[in-house]
């Protein structure tokens, strides 16, 4: 049961449960508010518990393998409120958002009250913001439309990956065995998934798709070769994507299943400079519930060293473009056993609605059994 | 024109006709068969050539009936569009219906759009009693008629056709066409919605044929509607048993119902039970779910780990699961065949039990992974291309 716990009372986060604002809901009228009355723009982003059954089987944790850097994380969030301050308020969302799933340390710390009400004063409507909320979307097997976005930079013909006979190969060698093995079996699974292909260079280009042929997708796989890159354009990335998807608007997201959900997974490998990202247009995709951002980052396990950005910073930014906590992040060290990298994107075969928050995930067959295989010795 | 579409038939009639003939072939259900809908051919005029169209009144109406199609002529006057029409019952030129028992004849109202299908309705039940008359050339067929009608459950559920006499052999024949009284509402309703056709009604209709009056060729044949034929495993639901000789309907048609009644509480159950089974596999295994269907719980791919190496398991559920036992199909994340496909492997007999819970499934599948996973990632390693 959703019960409203106002006021910041322990600083402490908990993702948000709040019947979400719909076409079909305008008010959030099954919400059960605080006393301000008032659904959001409001300083006190940790509202209600999580409804019991819900997909929030945690606390508001970010669910990344590795903690951010807590100042990093602000840093970057609140940068994209600033610059997106005089769009509209579903932007205003996206930076609460993106601040609620830091640590707990962080948000009390320093609450985005400055740049809500710089946003909430350039809302053209007399409704507040919408507030921080976890969309339940229904666990639906629907169909898929995967988006494979493949760095192309110079870093993924490095051979320095180990195989399993303990020669050493590349990570290109290994992403195209993987995309190969992940469209198959997931045909497999269900012949209505579609896929696409995009690679990137200095810009992103669209190879192939959507097509539900698995074989389609893989003759584009193979003839592909790396180059020295500038640093990724995340953004070009997330427009050319956003200009070939649609993405489907339920009338009520946590009763009506989609038609279909939308998922790009991203095999990044290049570290030269931070991330270009402006979140701008590109903010309502990442945003949709129907719309998920995996993330395999092939790093090269260097710290940070003097003013060059380290891969933790740039995968942090990659976490932070994940509003809802839905997506999955996975690092691999590119000097690494490449069985990390097969494994990761056997994770990433998990279908978006049905597959547990990643900080759950759990698969191996040994876990929470009784040491009866151990042989007593007497 | 012979065949036409009712856009076509609509169109040509007289104006004032149109709404009565609109109401017949969009409406038009009449008998037990509700698949099939009332078709019109020879649409014609009684009017002069001079008279400007559409004036088409007259027409003949196919009408499917105890398995077979009258064609019965209905004759408006352009005219004089309030009166009734007049009917010509095809080659049965004894079939004289009692006008005073169509209570849509006795009343009838043209600016009542239903009025023709209503009369037409209430002539096809008329044309039964005539045809169940008729029975009487033979005792045994008009035996067997008896017996149904005593029974509730038949009695208004059916339709009989009795074949007209074999003047060269003397062989009289019928066909009895029956509305099974199998309850379908308990079927899982997304087994039901994927037809391409309109289903209309959820219905099981018997046809049982009478070859010879001594009832020593009989035919019985089965018909579902066809969201109901889909959902009970396809053409394979419309196997019956063959008429014993020397039996009876009455023994027979309850035999039927009760083979259709089973059919449908497997299914009901199977839904049941394979929900349970993916639920109990889900808490088990939950954490490395992939996919499963979340509609008719007909399948289930897992994630599993075994000392650091990843394998899938696809779990495919049958239709009369628990009866039948889940295929699984054990994957490599890593390796291809030869020919370049996922190398996989199927098992279809492992320790299982139909008695077993959902939970006790689970378990027993998750001991059975443990044992049979690592020969599998042996044979994986051997026999597949990396």
């Amino acid at each position: 049961m959703e019960t409203p716990e106002p006021g910041p009372a322990d600083g402490e986060e908990r993702l948000v449960e709040l019947r979400p604002r719909t076409r079909s809901n305008p008010e959030g009228a099954e919400d059960r508010r605080n006393s301000t009355g008032s659904l959001g723009g409001n300083s006190n982003p940790n509202i209600t518990q999580p409804a019991v059954g819900s997909r929030v089987e945690g606390e508001g944790e970010a669910s990344t393998s590795d903690s951010p850097p807590t100042s990093t994380t602000l840093t970057v969030s609140t940068a994209a409120a600033q610059t997106v301050a005089p769009a509209a308020g579903a932007t205003v969302a996206a930076a609460s958002t993106t601040v609620l799933l830091s640590t707990a340390s962080v948000a009390a710390k320093e609450r985005p009250k400055p740049t809500q009400p710089q946003s909430l004063s350039t809302l053209p409507t007399t409704v507040p913001p919408p507030p921080e909320y976890q969309l339940r979307v229904p666990r639906v097997n629907c169909p898929e439309k995967v988006i494979i976005c493949l760095d192309l930079s110079e870093e993924m013909s490095l051979p320095k990956l180990e195989s399993f006979n303990g020669s050493k190969t590349n990570a290109l060698n290994i992403s195209q065995k993987m995309i190969e093995m992940f469209v198959r079996t997931k045909h497999k699974i269900d012949k209505r998934h579609e896929f696409a292909l995009v690679v990137v260079n200095d810009d992103a280009l669209w190879l192939s798709g959507f097509t539900s042929d698995p074989r389609e997708l893989c003759s584009c796989l193979y003839d592909l070769e790396t180059n020295v890159c500038e640093s990724f354009n995340l953004e070009d990335l997330l427009n050319v994507i956003r200009q070939k998807i649609e993405l489907p608007m339920m009338e009520n997201v946590q009763t009506v299943p989609p038609p279909y959900v939308v998922r790009t997974v991203l095999i990044y490998s290049r570290h030269a400079g931070q991330l270009q990202f402006n979140p701008s247009e590109a903010v309502n995709m990442l945003q949709s519930p129907y719309f998920f951002f995996d993330v395999v980052y092939l790093h090269n396990g260097v710290e940070e060293q003097g003013d060059e950005t380290s891969w933790r910073e740039n995968f942090t930014s990659f976490c932070n473009l994940d509003s809802k906590g839905m997506c999955y992040r996975f690092e691999v060290s590119l000097s690494g056993p490449a069985i990390e990298l097969h494994n990761c994107m056997a994770k990433l075969l998990a279908h978006p609605l049905q597959r547990p928050f990643q900080s759950h995930a759990s698969y191996s067959l040994l876990e929470g059994e009784d040491p009866q295989d151990i042989e007593a010795t007497v | 024109m012979n065949n036409m579409s009712p856009e076509v038939a609509l169109h040509r009639i007289s104006p004032e006709l149109r709404p009565l003939l609109c109401n017949v072939v969009r409406n038009g259900r009449v008998g037990l068969d509700s698949t099939n809908c009332l078709r019109v051919t020879d649409l014609k005029t009684g009017c002069t050539s001079l008279t400007l169209g559409p004036c088409c009144d007259r027409f003949k109406l196919h009408i499917p009936y105890a398995g077979e199609t009258l064609k019965w002529d209905i004759i408006f006057n352009a005219r004089y569009p309030e009166l009734p029409p007049d009917f010509i019952f095809g080659d049965d030129a004894e079939f004289l219906p009692e006008p005073s028992e169509l209570p849509h004849l006795v009343q009838w109202d043209a600016g009542k759009s239903e009025c023709l299908l209503q009369l037409v309705k209430e002539l096809l039940q008329q044309y039964h009693q005539y045809q169940c008359q008729r029975l009487r050339e033979s005792s045994r067929l008009l035996f067997e008629y008896d017996s149904l009608l005593e029974d509730s459950s038949y009695h208004h559920n059916m339709e009989v056709y009795a074949g007209r006499k074999n003047s060269w052999t003397g062989e009289f024949s019928a066909r009895f066409l029956l509305k099974l009284p199998v309850d379908f509402s308990n079927i899982p309703v997304y087994l039901l919605k994927d037809t391409a056709l309109d289903p209309g009604e959820d219905v099981a209709l018997l046809s049982v044929s009478f070859e010879d009056a001594e009832a020593t060729q009989v035919f019985p044949k089965l018909y579902l509607s066809p969201s109901i034929e889909h959902a009970l495993g396809g053409s394979s639901a419309l196997h019956i048993p063959a008429f014993p000789s020397g039996g009876c309907l009455i023994d027979y048609v309850p035999q039927v119902c009760q083979l259709l009644t089973n059919k449908v509480q497997y299914v009901i159950q199977g839904y049941h039970k394979r929900r349970e089974y993916i639920a109990a596999f889900l808490s088990h295994f939950g954490m490395g779910v992939v996919e499963y269907d979340a509609e008719g719980f007909t399948k289930l791919t897992l994630m599993i780990m075994w000392k650091d190496f990843c394998f899938l398991v696809h779990v495919d559920l049958p239709l009369y699961f628990p009866r039948d036992q889940p295929t699984l199909t054990f994957q490599s994340v890593y390796h291809f065949t030869n020919s370049g496909q996922l190398y996989s492997q199927v098992q279809k007999s492992y320790p299982y039990s139909p008695r077993w819970d959902g939970n006790e499934m689970a378990k027993r599948a998750k001991a059975y992974f443990k044992t049979f996973i690592p020969q599998f990632q042996e044979g994986a390693f051997a026999n597949g291309k990396l």
